[in-house]
């Protein structure tokens, strides 16, 4: 009776044989009304091509610009000027507005978690996904680029840690060892990415409810047996991933010496001089997991992995090739940029007589640091559409938070619109916005690149023949987020 | 506590939208109406599971259908509900995954308590979801297009009474093509089971007007430059039946006008392919001129309906086809009435059925499968349609308009007749 179903159903408990799946599809002689054509179908009338190759040639640009600074101007592009004297000492002491405020940020997060347990089931009216996905994950990230780290103030735990221990350097009940580095973070960080791009039903709010709940919770076990402030900075990745972002704001407070000062972005990541090589894997990560969240959509990745880009077979036929994508990329950009770091330093070859020794592992973690405004802008710049969509179903949500028909904020006749995405002009203002966010990234990775090279080697000609194989990489990179950009997406 | 609990998980907006039309009745002060929202009052809602691509590639088309799902329900409980008992929405995004698919169906069906599942679109999601319909016997009305209801591969549970399917549409356009437009076709199409689907439907009927394929041009998947294939395209051709779909498509269109130049066969294509994009956009002018299949029009006609009107007024969608709220925002206007009328069916085969709950789903089933013509109205804005029982799929008209000055002018719109094919399939052979 119910043959054909029945067949279907089998080859869906195998994820993976999407063979199977479409022959059985094939068939049973279905059609499909495919994804109406978007933005993209605009962006492929653009002539990306041109602007591609304008973006690689600007960074090309500027690589040859900082590389014929003098070595003391290249030293010093990320000087900083004293704004005022704040009288903060440190960065983790925890003030009483700090604990208040992350009370109220554990409050608002457990009302969010009821509301994705018992809130209406559709994830773009349920504040839950909206306000972790849309809001947490987009703006208030970027905010961190532009503001410094707000998340040291508004995250769930510290206040209420304080509260308990009364600070939060608390003795331990156990010390994490120190070869442990930042590993349960980085690990932490890719299990997010796999559960954001991977998983099939990220955005479901009771699904999403337990898993932040969950997180929540694991997070304080953390803290209470490895102590608050070393779980924060080593097993927690949205502590470690929020302190990279903000690095790149160019006014806020430095840690040593109670000021308050205004640098080129980047300053305060460049004042990070022993970086221990997890934390350095952890920042290339942030790059590699946010590169493969954009190709892991693209016609060329879907068939790299057998799938017809025009009939996406859904999430769940893709979980294995997605987190082994995903693990890929990590492996292979970490690869490459350790391959381009010391190819820099055997060109750079033995110092000279003022200078010193400079190890690849001290290289590579110091320049590690440099693809951070890279891994930000492509966040901004990949997740833009997004926001501008679903930030619109958020002002929805948040006039009738619990769905039940309130109108808080009294719109009238408010729909979601897309209409920007369907005129040419919009999309490419929309295109032209995020390539000049992804090129202005790279110029300022370059400058960040060159200014720790310069800072390494004495020797203004070392310096400059370091810098080429990381100068070819981003250079390299630019095409490739512009690239990414241009082409054409089938999930 | 846990029944509490749950009741409560399944307040959406709207619901709210169901409460505030109630209380529009009672002012009204229509005594029948009255009646109706005194059973209301003391009555469960009727629980519609909308099975919905609230994300993943169908997102674009959920939102729209979303938007005339909202519009139908609330435009029933105005009147009064289905058996005096308010219908609520129970939107479970599928992720446009046929294997979340089944899970949504079967929440419905075992946590939400939904009377039926409704509304999938994307065929992958149908197919996934109808097996899991079937097995936990709960009717599964799907707004997809595909022809996989009627080719008899579902099941007794799944039906397809509010939109028409592709082989009909497709075989119902041989005669205005082979008449009007020329009888020596090219067709291009994307090289997978949608676009094989068109090849053999189409082939089939315009040789029975005496017609011929000259070529049969099918495009791979990934291909996003077409240049190369134009000149494949045979010189004695008289119409090119195109139906691509995918990001590609207005590049398509584009390299298509520039390969001709003034000179082109006349061109004839799915709206499937510019489904929510504006006709007027710059790079489209080639289409000045050609013809597109719609399912409903997407410009209000010089003669429309006062059913269209109604329609598009409760939907918010303006003269162009686009939101009332941004005309830029152009909807998927040739399928998404086929939300609005399933849910109208629903309505007229519950209260046929005297459906009280999920007890009586076997006799909704029964009650929808003994229904057969269904006049233009309000409830079927899109035209008059005929229902197969046996096939559980509806027939009606399909339209065919002509690029005029940017916009789309109906050209001619098809008899019901023309749509209509053997039967597949006896659904109501099989038992519950």
């Amino acid at each position: 009776m119910f043959e054909g179903g029945e067949n279907v159903n089998n080859l869906l408990k195998s994820p993976f044989n999407l063979v199977g799946f479409f022959a059985a599809w094939s068939v049973l002689g279905t059609t499909s009304a495919s994804a109406h054509v978007s933005e993209q179908g605009f962006v492929l009338l653009l002539p990306t091509d041109i602007y591609v190759a304008a973006g690689c040639l600007a960074v090309v640009v500027s690589i040859i610009v900082v590389s014929l600074l003098p070595h003391a101007w290249a030293r010093s592009i990320f000087r900083t000027t004293k704004i005022q004297d704040t009288g903060i000492s440190s960065e983790t002491t925890v003030s009483g507005a700090e604990v208040i405020l992350s009370i109220a940020s554990l409050v608002l997060l457990s009302v969010l978690i009821l509301i994705g347990i018992i809130g209406t089931r559709d994830p773009l009216a349920n504040l839950l996904p909206l306000t972790i996905w849309t809001v947490w994950w987009i703006p208030f990230v970027m905010l961190h680029c532009l503001l410094g780290n707000l998340w040291k103030w508004s995250n769930p735990w510290t206040g209420l840690h304080v509260l308990v221990f009364g600070r939060l350097d608390q003795d331990p009940l156990i010390r994490l060892p120190a070869w442990l580095g930042v590993w349960p973070a980085l690990l932490g960080f890719l299990s997010f990415v796999a559960f954001a791009i991977a998983y099939p039903a990220p955005t479901d709010p009771a699904i999403l409810a337990n898993v932040v709940l969950g997180y929540v919770l694991s997070t304080f076990v953390g803290m209470v047996v490895f102590g608050g402030e070393q779980w924060l900075s080593r097993g927690e990745c949205f502590t470690l991933f929020f302190r990279f972002a903000s690095t790149l704001a160019p006014f806020q407070p430095r840690e040593t010496g109670q000021q308050l000062v205004i640098g080129l972005p980047g300053w305060k990541a460049m004042e990070l001089l022993q970086l221990p090589v997890s934390l350095a894997l952890f920042v290339l990560t942030l790059l590699a997991s946010g590169s493969f969240d954009g190709l892991n959509e693209t016609f060329w990745w879907l068939a790299q992995i057998g799938v017809n880009p025009l009939e996406f077979p859904g999430r769940s036929a893709v979980i294995t090739p997605s987190i082994v994508g995903l693990i890929g990329a990590n492996i292979l950009l970490a690869g490459i940029f350790a391959l381009s770091v010391w190819s820099g330093v055997v060109l750079a070859g033995v110092p000279d007589l003022e200078g010193y020794p400079v190890s690849f592992k001290t290289a590579f973690c110091r320049l590690a640091l440099s693809v951070l405004p890279i891994a930000f802008v492509y966040h901004g710049s990949h997740y833009l559409i997004s926001f501008l969509v679903n930030g619109q179903y958020v002002i929805a949500a948040l006039s009738d938070p619990l769905a039940n028909g309130s109108n808080y904020l009294g719109l009238e006749n408010y729909q979601v619109t897309t209409g920007f995405l369907n005129s040419r002009d919009s999309v490419e203002q929309i295109w032209f916005s995020q390539a000049a966010l992804i090129v202005t990234g790279h110029i300022l990775a370059v400058l960040m690149a060159h200014c720790t090279i310069a800072r390494l080697y004495n020797s203004r000609r070392q310096a400059f023949l370091c810098h080429i194989p990381i100068g070819v990489f981003m250079a390299a990179y630019t095409w490739f987020g512009l690239w990414l950009l241009a082409a054409p997406r089938g999930a | 506590m846990a029944e509490e609990s749950k009741n409560k998980s399944t307040i959406t907006r709207r619901s709210a939208i169901k409460a505030i039309g109630a209380g529009a009745i009672v002012a009204s002060g229509a005594m029948p109406r009255m009646i109706g929202y005194a059973q209301a009052q003391s009555s469960e809602p009727i629980k519609i599971g909308f099975q919905v691509h609230r994300t993943g590639i169908g997102a674009a088309y959920g939102r729209w259908y979303d938007r005339a799902t909202t519009a139908a329900a609330k435009r029933i409980n105005d009147m009064g509900g289905i058996n005096g008992r308010p219908v609520e929405i129970v939107a479970e995004d599928d992720g446009t995954d046929p294997k979340r698919g089944a899970e949504v169906v079967e929440k419905f069906a075992t946590q939400h308590n939904c009377d039926i599942a409704f509304g999938t679109l994307f065929s992958h999601v149908v197919f996934g979801s109808a097996p899991r319909a079937g097995e936990l016997k709960i009717p599964y009305f799907v707004v997809s297009e595909g022809h996989h209801v009627a080719s008899g591969k579902l099941n007794r549970y799944t039906l397809q009474p509010g939109i028409t399917d592709v082989k009909s549409q497709v075989q119902a356009m041989a005669p205005y093509v082979g008449k009007n437009l020329g009888k020596k076709i090219t067709m291009i199409y994307p090289d997978f089971a949608f676009g094989h689907d068109h090849r053999d439907f189409f082939s089939e009927a315009i040789e029975r007007e005496g017609g011929q394929v000259v070529a049969k041009i099918a495009i791979p998947p990934t291909e996003t430059s077409f240049t190369k294939y134009f000149p494949n395209i045979p010189r004695d051709t008289d119409v090119v039946y195109h139906v691509m779909v995918g990001p590609a498509v207005l590049t398509f269109v584009k390299e298509l006008g520039e390969f001709f130049g003034p000179s082109r066969p006349e061109i004839f294509g799915f709206i499937d392919s510019l489904e929510a994009v504006d006709i007027a956009s710059p790079g489209l002018e080639f289409l000045e001129g050609t013809y597109f299949w719609e399912g409903m029009p997407r410009y209000a006609q010089p003669d429309q309906s006062s059913h269209d009107k109604a329609y598009r007024a409760a939907v918010g969608v303006d003269d162009n086809g686009a939101s009332t709220s941004d005309p830029k925002d152009i909807s998927t206007f040739a399928h998404m009435f086929g939300c609005w009328e399933t849910l109208n069916i629903v309505k007229r085969g519950m209260e046929a059925a005297s459906y009280a709950g999920p007890a009586d789903r076997t006799k909704l089933i029964e009650a929808v499968e003994a229904m057969s013509d269904m006049p233009l109205s309000d409830d079927h804005p899109q035209g008059a349609k005929q229902f197969n029982g046996k096939t559980h799929q509806t027939f009606g008209h399909q339209y065919i308009s002509k690029v005029t000055d940017g916009k789309l002018a109906l050209a001619h719109t098809t008899s019901i007749e023309d749509t209509l094919y053997e039967d597949e399939v006896d659904y109501t052979k099989q038992s519950f």
